[in-house]
């Protein structure tokens, strides 16, 4: 593991200086180690990986899931619901019947080209929310309208692995019956195959229904008992993740739908946006071992074998994905720059694709041959990489397309998401962290003089009540300050009383052009924090001994 | 993903117990893994070894991250002289008491290590909670168990080695580590860090990459991975990257320590069976009676490194309990084959009890019950023979002045502080000056409390305040406290209270409206204008 790592962060640091996306950098570190070198057992050697990588890769993909389901809020999905459902089913039909006539046109058997048609109608939800994340455009219109149009693929793609379960079984029952073998194995019946997909389907809902419930009537109360304890709220998420991930195992459906789920059912909770903030560097470690150990599994005889393959199919979604894409967003009434944006940052398959041929071929629908999931990593790799250089792009492209009159005949524009300004997003604001007595009343007070004010704590009953917008998070996380809108705060305080919270939050503003003010609520801290030069230092004790001081010679002329 | 769910679950119980009963959450999680291991649910031996090892080095890397001597602030030589005293005291006792008990010369040398070294963890925790991490006992804590921890790490070459040349080249080997540690932390680790700040993702494979290097490094040149993974935190503690690197470790650190607390605990029920129950218990109990009683040894001790009485029993009782250190030596010495299953039941045993009692053994009223008994020399020679003078209970940097105010008025003034060094420049000021706890009943019946015309205090505690009201009488006293909930609490007792935090947020208040409103009328011009 420790390989796999170092050469993950080497290469990713290279990659950097060439913008390539950390995905790309992880299988291409894989690569690297895997086929290339010969460092880690690689399938052209007939080798697969050690148990422990296996379960920690299919960890990295529950915590991946989960956090998907945590990013989901019933309000953001209802607000553009309509143009993310028609966007997605629209784009699948038509990538997925293109994708269908061509690989069948190459050689595919009708179920491997079906499953590649269905695979190449999902785009990376991790590459795009990473992108609109690292640009600061996920709350814009056009990352909304991406998001939203992914989550509509993720519930998809929740739906084609619960149908791919229910193959499985199907597939089980045939291979358990005694002298079966593949070869002689009974030809499928629509019959068994409805009740393999029906029973799949009432697990499905038998989960779904537990969840909801949980999710409104048990989690809130179970998790208002750790409140006060980030840390306890994590793992009790990560324990509720796991308990749906098993209970999803027992009932023959893929850990995929029990860790969503789970996530879906906490992302109700106020203290989702922290929770995710804290499992994130987790997925993190363990999704990065697992592309790793998926680029190490590419075989580059497959890939000589399936170049000509690869390379039409990468075309065809680059050329086909984000037309389609536009036309379907704008004309559900969307401006068309907001459409040209979403539509771009759409024009790749997703990681999600390349479970779902790891999963096929898994439960055996490609017999013996994983050409599939071969030539879903080579066109992933490739759709990927093109896409995030066309979205540093997009610009220019934009310009250039706009000026020849194409877009505009594409489709008719809409007004939706003309105004770029984010009305919503704070901006000349202030910041203020930790709600002690103190940092309450400065919020209070500042809100009273007509500023904005974002309050961030790690406690929920610190903030409330507070006449100010609140964050739940901690300051560790640059996430929380990203959030909290700290790039564009007129000014930022800290009226924490944690030594290397203050230091490291007055690096932070200081690092983003924001003028800070900290608490130095201690002589022993003071000399420390205003070598960081910060706007302000409130010596708190200070202040009172002024007043102290008052107090004593008051009285004394009084006395 | 069965054991991962189990694991957590387990996890969970023990973080909600330790949430709802404020005690510290490892001694649970090793209880709730006891009982995992018991039903006989989780994997092979093997694989729980795996896993510890992964959780072990994520423990020390984190460890070794948070060694920041600036916590220490000016208690560095006091935690030099008295952690290193108060190390071999009590490894040398506990040495002799495992040989006494029958262990042979290796394995008590690893219980006697073991012993020695207190819970980072459990004491870093205890003192946030209690917000005392900037007081002089706390400061000395911090040093003391960070130096524990430098000491440990430097003592597991040494354990291992099977002859003198083996001890001399682990011991240069860890050196030449500890160099490139400091080289990484100085140079390397900054420059690739502060570019890849706003980059999480970044940064956490960069910082696990670190640590995988510093673990292959120890195994190449035959160091334990224990001490290449603490090395590979202490490249990370430098300011500011341990802060940036902070919330990415913390998540995983969460993670991982959790499996790790509750998988030993499995291992332990899992392996149970093997060891003489009543033997563990006997020596895991007598060896926690010895951690829990030390204190009343070392009390005098502490007192000779310039700390008040109540200070050296806060610091004795905070340091008396093992921790995951002593826990990492013994899997250590399991791993080498050096000490065997009943060692490693008599160390988690010791540390689940003494980690459960230290919340109670460190709380304040504790430390009194252990004041009345222990009658301290600086209570002799006290005695203030005044009628309406002023008395300052803590003397910081500003109250001092205001001190010197009052003398030059004509004030009959008395100032008590635990500072000696406060208290010498007092004196040599004219100053009536004592060096004592200005919590202590009997040092304020001394002072004439209730014959003074004012007494001001400016203690930390709120409880310490409460203490001074309940004696004050009809006195009047103005104490100055940060939480309002204190500042309610005082007053509703007859104090004049001085709320820090209204005092700040009128500073910084006053500052604001210098420096922003003549912008915001500019705005509001602009606004109106167009």
């Amino acid at each position: 593991m420790g390989l796999i790592v170092v050469a993950a962060a080497a290469v990713m640091l290279i990659g950097r200086t060439a913008r390539i996306p950390s995905i790309v950098s992880y299988m291409l570190a894989g690569l690297l180690i895997g086929p290339v070198l010969g460092l880690l057992p690689s399938a052209e050697a007939g080798a697969s990986a050690p148990e422990e990588l296996s379960t920690i890769s299919e960890i990295g993909i529950v915590l991946l899931l989960f956090l998907v389901g945590l990013e989901m809020s019933l309000k953001e999905i209802r607000e553009v619901g309509p143009v993310a459902i028609v966007a997605a089913a629209g784009q699948m039909i038509v990538m997925g019947g293109s994708v269908f006539g061509i690989s069948t046109a190459l050689g595919f058997a009708p179920v491997e080209a079906v499953i590649l048609a269905i695979a190449f109608g999902f785009s990376s939800t991790v590459v795009v929310v990473k992108l609109l994340d690292q640009r600061g455009h996920i709350e814009s219109t056009y990352g909304r309208v991406a998001v939203g149009t992914l989550l509509v693929q993720d519930i998809a793609v929740i739906i084609v692995l619960t149908v791919l379960a229910g193959l499985g079984k199907l597939q089980d029952a045939g291979a358990s019956e005694p002298g079966a073998s593949s070869a002689d194995a009974p030809p499928m019946d629509l019959g068994a195959m409805a009740g393999g997909l029906g029973s799949a389907f009432l697990f499905m809902i038998i989960l779904l229904g537990l969840t909801l419930l949980a999710s409104r009537y048990v989690l809130p109360k179970l998790f208002s008992l750790v409140a006060k304890s980030p840390r306890g709220a994590m793992i009790w998420s990560l324990a509720w993740c796991f308990v749906l991930v098993e209970l999803a195992h027992v009932m023959g459906l893929s850990v995929e739908i029990g860790s969503f789920l789970a996530g879906v059912s906490l992302g109700q909770l106020p203290r989702r946006n922290d929770l995710r903030r804290r499992v994130r560097p987790l997925m993190n470690f363990f999704i990065a071992v697992f592309f790793v150990t998926l680029g190490s599994e590419i075989e580059l005889a497959k890939v000589q074998e399936l170049w000509l393959a690869s390379l039409l199919l990468i075309v065809l979604v680059i050329v086909v994905k984000p037309p389609v894409f536009f036309v379907l967003i704008a004309r559900c009434g969307y401006s068309k720059r907001s459409a040209f944006d979403a539509a771009i940052s759409l024009g790749q398959i997703s990681e999600f694709s390349l479970i779902l041929g790891a999963v096929a071929l898994d439960v055996g629908l490609f017999g013996e041959s994983d050409d599939v999931v071969s030539l879903l990593s080579v066109v992933g790799l490739g759709t990927i990489i093109v896409s995030v250089v066309i979205m540093g792009l997009r610009e220019p492209i934009y310009r250039r397309l706009d000026s020849t009159g194409l877009l505009d005949r594409l489709a008719p524009s809409g007004r939706k998401g003309a105004d770029t300004a984010h009305h919503d997003r704070p901006s000349g604001h202030i910041v203020i962290v930790g709600m002690n007595t103190m940092g309450r009343s400065i919020a209070r007070a500042l809100a009273e003089k007509g500023e904005r004010v974002v309050a961030i704590d790690t406690d929920p009953h610190k903030l409330a009540g507070l006449p100010v917008e609140k964050r739940l998070g901690d300051i560790s996380y640059m996430d929380t300050l990203t959030d909290a809108g700290l790039g564009r705060a007129k000014l930022a305080i800290s009226a924490l009383k944690i030594d290397e919270a203050n230091r490291l939050f007055v690096h932070r503003c200081q690092s983003l052009g924001v003028p800070v003010v900290v608490h130095g609520f201690d002589r022993s801290v003071l000399e420390g924090l205003e070598r960081l030069g910060p706007a302000f230092l409130i010596n708190s004790k200070a202040a009172a001994d002024e007043r102290l001081e008052e107090f004593v010679f008051a009285r004394e002329e009084v006395g | 993903m069965l054991e991962v769910m189990l694991i957590l679950l387990a996890a969970s119980v023990a973080m909600g117990l330790s949430v709802r009963y404020r005690v510290p959450s490892i001694p649970l999680m090793i209880g709730t893994g006891i009982a995992l291991g018991s039903f006989g649910w989780m994997g092979s031996v093997e694989d729980m070894q795996n896993t510890l090892l992964l959780g072990i080095a994520f423990l020390l890397f984190v460890v070794g991250s948070e060694l920041d001597l600036n916590a220490v602030g000016k208690e560095k030589r006091a935690a030099l002289g008295f952690g290193l005293v108060q190390f071999a005291l009590l490894g040398g006792v506990s040495l002799g008491t495992a040989m006494l008990l029958g262990f042979g010369v290796r394995a008590s040398l690893y219980i006697g290590l073991a012993i020695a070294s207190s819970s980072t963890l459990v004491v870093v925790t205890l003192l946030r909670r209690r917000e005392q991490f900037f007081e002089s006992f706390g400061r000395l804590a911090i040093g003391v168990v960070l130096l524990q921890d430098v000491l440990v790490i430097l003592a597991l070459p040494l354990l291992i080695s099977t002859s003198l040349s083996d001890a001399a080249g682990g011991v240069a080997s860890t050196l030449a580590m500890l160099a490139l540690a400091w080289v990484c932390a100085r140079w390397a680790v900054p420059a690739i860090m502060l570019r890849l700040e706003r980059d999480e993702e970044a940064l956490l494979l960069v910082m696990l990459a670190v640590l995988f290097c510093f673990l292959g490094l120890a195994f190449a040149l035959g160091v334990p991975l224990e001490t290449g993974a603490f090395l590979a935190g202490l490249a990370m503690s430098r300011f500011p990257v341990s802060g940036l690197v902070r919330g990415q470790l913390g998540s995983l650190a969460d993670f991982f320590l959790a499996v790790f607390f509750v998988t030993l605990g499995v291992l332990f029920g899992t392996i149970a069976p093997l060891v003489e129950t009543s033997e563990v218990v006997f020596n895991g109990v007598l060896l926690a009676s010895i951690l829990l009683l030390a204190p009343m040894l070392l009390v005098p001790l502490a007192r000779r490194f310039g700390l008040t009485t109540r200070s050296s029993i806060e610091v004795t009782n905070l340091l008396a309990q093992s921790g995951e250190l002593s826990l990492v030596v013994v899997l250590l010495g399991l791993e080498r084959g050096h000490v065997d299953e009943s060692v490693l039941g008599t160390i988690v045993l010791l540390t689940v009890i003494t980690m459960i009692v230290s919340p109670l053994l460190s709380s304040d009223r504790m430390t009194w019950r252990i004041m009345h008994m222990l009658p301290g020399p600086q209570r002799r020679g006290v005695s203030v023979d005044h009628h309406g003078h002023l008395v300052f209970i803590g003397c910081g940097t500003s109250t001092r002045e205001l001190i010197r105010r009052a003398v030059d008025a004509g004030e009959k003034v008395v100032a008590v502080d635990d500072d000696s060094a406060v208290v010498e420049e007092l004196s040599s000021c004219g100053v009536e000056a004592i060096r004592g706890d200005g919590a202590d009943p009997w040092l304020l019946r001394r002072l004439g409390i209730r014959d003074a015309k004012l007494v001001v205090s400016t203690m930390r505690r709120r409880g310490d305040h409460e203490r001074l009201l309940r004696l004050a009488g009809d006195t009047q006293v103005i104490v100055r406290t940060f939480e309002h909930d204190a500042a309610e609490r005082l007053g509703s007792l007859g104090a004049t209270v001085i709320s820090e935090s209204d005092e700040g947020a009128s500073a910084f208040l006053h500052w604001f409206d210098e420096h922003f409103a003549p912008q915001r009328e500019a705005e509001d011009d602009a606004a109106s204008g167009g």
